[in-house]
């Protein structure tokens, strides 16, 4: 089945007044149609960049990129505005954070929806209007005749989301990019939107790209993840995979940082030591290494991204550790994703030479 | 919306009267000095002083000096000794001049001060925002006298093109905008300037704003994002100060331009009062001059609330 | 913990210190912007210039000129080029810039070296200028910091005292108070300033902008004062007059740098056009105005008379302009600008 979209070697990067900063490196995947995939990763691990890099949305007199970004026939890296303005919103959508300044605050909610419709689809006004309260009616809005007359601030923050949500599908896209669309929510209405875009994504068959920093949204709807670092893909793989067997040390501080109600509460929760790295100097090598536990001389160099054999060749990891290896590794300690004494790991690695 | 516009109202009615309190204040009340001859002019007779002192009763408490002061400029009875005039009337003859000064000087400023503002807040940190930026700044540093006369030594004496002097009617539509064409640049280009420069700021910031970035990403036109969602957020400023620097100027660089061009305007009578020190002209254009401050920032106030819904909700102060 | 490079050859032993990255103190990197804002260091050098040739005026009077700004020459003749010269000729007109040392640019009516005028006018306006920019700025800033502050019926008083005075067209209600002043001077207790004095239009000129200046920084301070610093002084148990000083006030310091130099060129401006209309400075005092004001009735036929303090004005107001806005950009944390090599 041919991907909807093929992301090929993306890399990003800003000129600022402190240097050139390398927001995304290498970045590789693909988004079949009906998929979720998870994008998952810190503040600054690049996830966003990427995101909006599909779009053009980051292009700029300081912006620089290499690689491709194939939407068919397109290569978005290399469309034309005009050629972007034709993709937007109709065959590519986008949802982002922050509901209440991503909407015009001096614009009626119906007529942005309204406007997005109009601009890709020539049909009368009472027309498009109809379609927006659908629409707005399908994703939740009660009344929605009257109150596609509001203004965005006379919404709350859930129902703002709902409109972002009905604009963005107002053209039937092939594909939504939802960048980190419930973290500036509370916990009850994350899960209605959550629930919001599964169905929408089972009724129209849409691909979905969902951004987060949030491993408990990723484990609830996510069919593939791709964990990032630093601008790098560290790992990449089913659901399955990355939850049951994570590949990466990164990964395992991700599960393992998440606080466990089956288990005894630790005296503290557990943390990846230190920062990630600045992105106008990286270290050279993996980026993840300076915080790594298991970091040998290896890791000087930059690992490539590789699955580990035939059995599951979607699953992917960009660490030097064998496979074997890094599997004992994460068990040792009784944790996952604790870093432990170098002693203890040549001890149980000793063990079984 | 009705409660903000009665609001509104209120608060300036309150402010109208309070200027016409501090005028005659500034006016008459000022120590040192006996105000009958001030208000009577250095030229003044004993008949003028006396007849100062009755009209304006110097001997009463203040607020029936107050009252009276008030009743003469309402009724238009006021006058000046010095120049054995009725105030009002001249005033009257004198409108239509500063207003077609005016009024086209603003239509122009606010015409380029858009367009250029625009173009240098797309070009943002490029050579085009550079230069237009300098311009800008040229024009708010130059005082509009010394453009008025740098353009008339260039465009009238040098090279005929322009008449440096007078004033023609209306009725005379190409001799009308002959004469006030170099005044109308003289007022507009410091405000074109400043309109320039506030539109390019606020172009920088709203590009910045989530929801053009919104915008662009549901696929609208380069055209549509600018004009619908750019420039129509941007712009509010610009209403409103077009509003209150009618005013201003009405009250400032239009008397000035009026004595450089000899225009027989409200400004030039202020200015020929000014240095005559004739008391009674200069009382009534200021207070006029601040009431107009006033009505037109009141307006601008409500076209703001019209075109920013969230204005209205906020309480004002 | 985080591990250190040796280059990248190999990792050493984890250390106990975390990563953090260097971070720049605002103020540091406003000055790191600005350093590289050519345009704006040029004209802010354009300014200083203008300031320093005023300032050596005695010294220009004396050495180089050799006569006073008052002092007239109107039978006096001078040599040009080995061939004599009236300073003013006998039909009235005075002699153009001659580009020497005397008159270098040329007399007025009277007699009067134009250059050595220029820069003691210059004195006047600029001194004018600036003390109406500190009057202007004090004044603005109390206001607006216990209005924005203590809100509630202070702020309205104060701001209805803003309103009335903003609703004054500038030049109108400086006019209006010189002309009232100038037939009389005012003493009000102590202060006794006769109508020639220079402090009136200074005050004049510094009351009428602060309303200009206290809005922005009420508003400024309305916003300041509900972040969480001033919570926690207010919790610490400052007293209001500790928490305005010592947490609000420096968080404006920004906003206060950018408006004195914006508004020290519309001081300078203000000042030339109320004394070109003769409310301002009184002659025999001279300052770029009263120079405009005698130079404007022989435009045609000495137009350098208009001229010379018009390019000096013009020069100071557009270097502290675009100065002031070069602080402004550099102070401005949000500001995304093309980055140029």
């Amino acid at each position: 089945m041919t991907a909807l979209l093929d992301v090929e070697h993306l890399k990003v990067s800003f000129r600022t007044e402190e240097g050139v900063v390398h927001a995304v490196d290498d970045v590789s995947f693909s988004l079949q149609a009906g998929e979720l995939l998870g994008i998952v990763g810190e503040s600054g691990s690049g996830k966003s960049v990427t995101a909006m890099t599909l779009l053009g949305l980051t292009r700029g007199p300081n912006a620089s990129f290499s690689g491709r970004v194939m939407l068919g026939e397109l290569d978005l890296v290399t469309a034309t505005e005009r050629q972007l303005e034709r993709v937007r919103g109709v065959r590519v959508a986008m949802i982002f954070q922050d509901p209440m300044t991503a909407l015009n605050p001096v614009q009626r909610v119906g007529e942005q929806i309204v406007e997005q419709i109009r601009a890709h689809e020539r049909v009368k006004r009472h027309v498009a209007m109809d379609r927006c309260i659908d629409l707005l009616d399908r994703v939740g809005i009660p009344r929605a005749r009257e109150r596609a007359g509001g203004y965005p601030h006379e919404f709350s923050g859930g129902m703002r989301q709902r409109v972002m949500i009905a604009m963005a599908l107002s053209c039937s896209p092939e594909i939504l990019i939802a960048d980190e669309p419930t973290t500036a929510l509370d916990v009850t209405t994350q899960a209605q939107i959550l629930t919001e875009i599964e169905t929408l994504r089972k009724d129209m068959g849409v691909g979905v790209l969902l951004i987060t920093h949030d491993l408990g949204v990723i484990a609830e709807v996510a069919d593939r993840v791709i964990v990032m670092y630093a601008g790098r893909i560290v790992e990449q793989g089913s659901l399955s995979d990355i939850f049951y067997d994570p590949r990466h040390p990164y990964t395992w501080g991700l599960l393992g940082s998440v606080p466990r109600l089956d288990k005894a509460r630790p005296d503290r929760l557990p943390t990846i030591p230190g920062s990630p790295p600045s992105l106008l100097h990286p270290p050279s090598g993996c980026h993840f290494a300076p915080r790594c536990a298991w970091h040998f001389e290896a890791c000087s160099t930059v690992p490539e991204l590789k699955n580990d054999g035939p059995e599951n060749p979607e699953h992917l990891g960009r660490c030097w550790l064998e496979l074997e290896v890094a599997r004992r590794r994460r068990l040792v300690g009784g944790t996952i994703g604790l870093p432990v004494p170098s002693a203890a790991v040549a001890a149980s690695d000793g063990a079984d030479r | 919306m009705a409660r903000f516009l009665a609001r509104r109202l209120a608060s300036s009615v309150l402010v109208l009267f309070t200027v016409s309190v501090l005028t005659f204040l500034i006016f008459e009340v000022i120590p040192n000095g006996n105000p009958a001859l001030r208000i009577a002019g250095r030229t003044a007779t004993a008949a003028n002083i006396a007849a100062v002192e009755k009209a304006y009763g110097f001997n009463k408490p203040i607020y029936i000096q107050y009252l009276r002061t008030m009743e003469q400029i309402f009724t238009g009875k006021i006058v000046s000794y010095a120049q054995n005039l009725n105030v009002l009337s001249q005033l009257k003859a004198d409108l239509p001049v500063t207003a077609s000064l005016v009024l086209g000087a603003a239509v122009l400023w606010t015409l380029f001060g858009i367009i250029f503002g625009l173009v240098a807040g797309l070009n943002a940190g490029g050579r085009i925002d550079t230069a237009i930026t300098v311009l800008n700044f040229v024009g708010i540093s130059a005082p509009s006298f010394v453009i008025g006369y740098v353009l008339i030594y260039f465009l009238s004496f040098k090279f005929h093109v322009f008449p440096s002097s007078g004033y023609v009617g209306l009725s005379d539509p190409l001799g009308w905008a002959d004469h006030l064409v170099m005044p109308w640049f003289s007022l507009a280009i410091l405000y074109t300037g400043i309109y320039a420069q506030v539109l390019r700021s606020r172009v920088v910031d709203t590009l910045n704003e989530d929801f053009v970035r919104t915008a662009r990403a549901k696929g609208l036109s380069r055209r549509r994002v600018l004009l619908h969602h750019v420039l129509r957020t941007s712009i509010s400023p610009i209403v409103s100060l077009c509003g209150l620097d009618v005013a201003a100027v009405l009250g400032g660089s239009a008397i000035i331009i009026e004595v450089v061009f000899n225009l027989p305007g409200v400004g030039n009578y202020a200015a020929q009062s000014i240095g005559a020190l004739d008391v009674p002209p200069v009382l009534v254009i200021t207070m006029f001059g601040a009431f107009a401050v006033v009505i037109f920032s009141t307006i601008a106030d409500v076209i703001y609330a019209l075109l920013d819904p969230r204005i209205r909700v906020a309480s004002s102060l | 913990m985080s591990a250190t490079y040796d280059g990248g050859v190999g990792l050493l032993a984890v250390t106990g210190e975390p990563y953090t990255a260097a971070g720049v103190a605002p103020y540091r990197l406003a000055l790191r912007r600005l350093r590289h804002n050519y345009t704006a260091l040029f004209f802010g050098f354009l300014f200083l210039l203008v300031v320093a040739i005023c300032l050596l005026a005695p010294e220009y009077a004396r050495y180089i000129a050799h006569t006073g700004p008052n002092d007239q020459h109107i039978t006096e003749v001078i040599n040009i080029n080995g061939k004599p010269v009236d300073v003013v000729s006998l039909t009235g007109v005075p002699i153009g810039p001659t580009w020497h040392s005397r008159f270098f640019l040329g007399a007025d009516s009277f007699g009067r070296d134009l250059a050595v005028r220029l820069l003691y006018g210059g004195r006047t306006s600029l001194a004018i200028g600036a003390m109406a920019t500190a009057v202007t700025l004090v004044l603005a800033t109390i206001l607006g910091l216990v209005s924005g502050y203590y809100r509630g019926w202070v702020d309205g008083v104060i701001s209805r005292i803003l309103d009335i005075v903003w609703a004054y067209p500038a030049l109108l209600l400086a006019i209006a108070i010189g002309v009232s002043l100038a037939t009389g001077g005012i003493s009000i207790g102590p202060i006794v300033l006769n109508s020639g004095s220079i402090f009136i239009p200074t005050f004049i000129i510094g009351i009428v902008y602060v309303p200009y200046v206290a809005r922005p920084i009420r508003a400024e301070v309305l916003a300041l004062r509900e972040r969480e610093f001033v919570e926690a002084a207010r919790a610490l148990g400052f007293s209001n007059l500790r928490i305005m000083t010592s947490e609000i006030l420096p968080n404006l310091s920004s906003t206060i740098v950018v408006f004195a130099a914006l508004q020290l060129a519309h001081s300078i401006i203000l000042e030339a056009a109320l004394s070109y209309l003769g409310a301002g400075v009184q002659p025999p005092a001279s300052s770029w105005g009263t120079l405009l004001a005698s130079g404007t009735p022989l435009f045609t036929v000495a137009p350098y008379l208009t001229l010379a303090p018009a390019a000096l004005l013009v020069a100071a107001c557009l270097g502290v302009n675009i100065f002031g806005d070069g602080l402004r950009q550099a102070l401005d944390p949000r500001g995304t600008v093309a980055v140029t090599r």
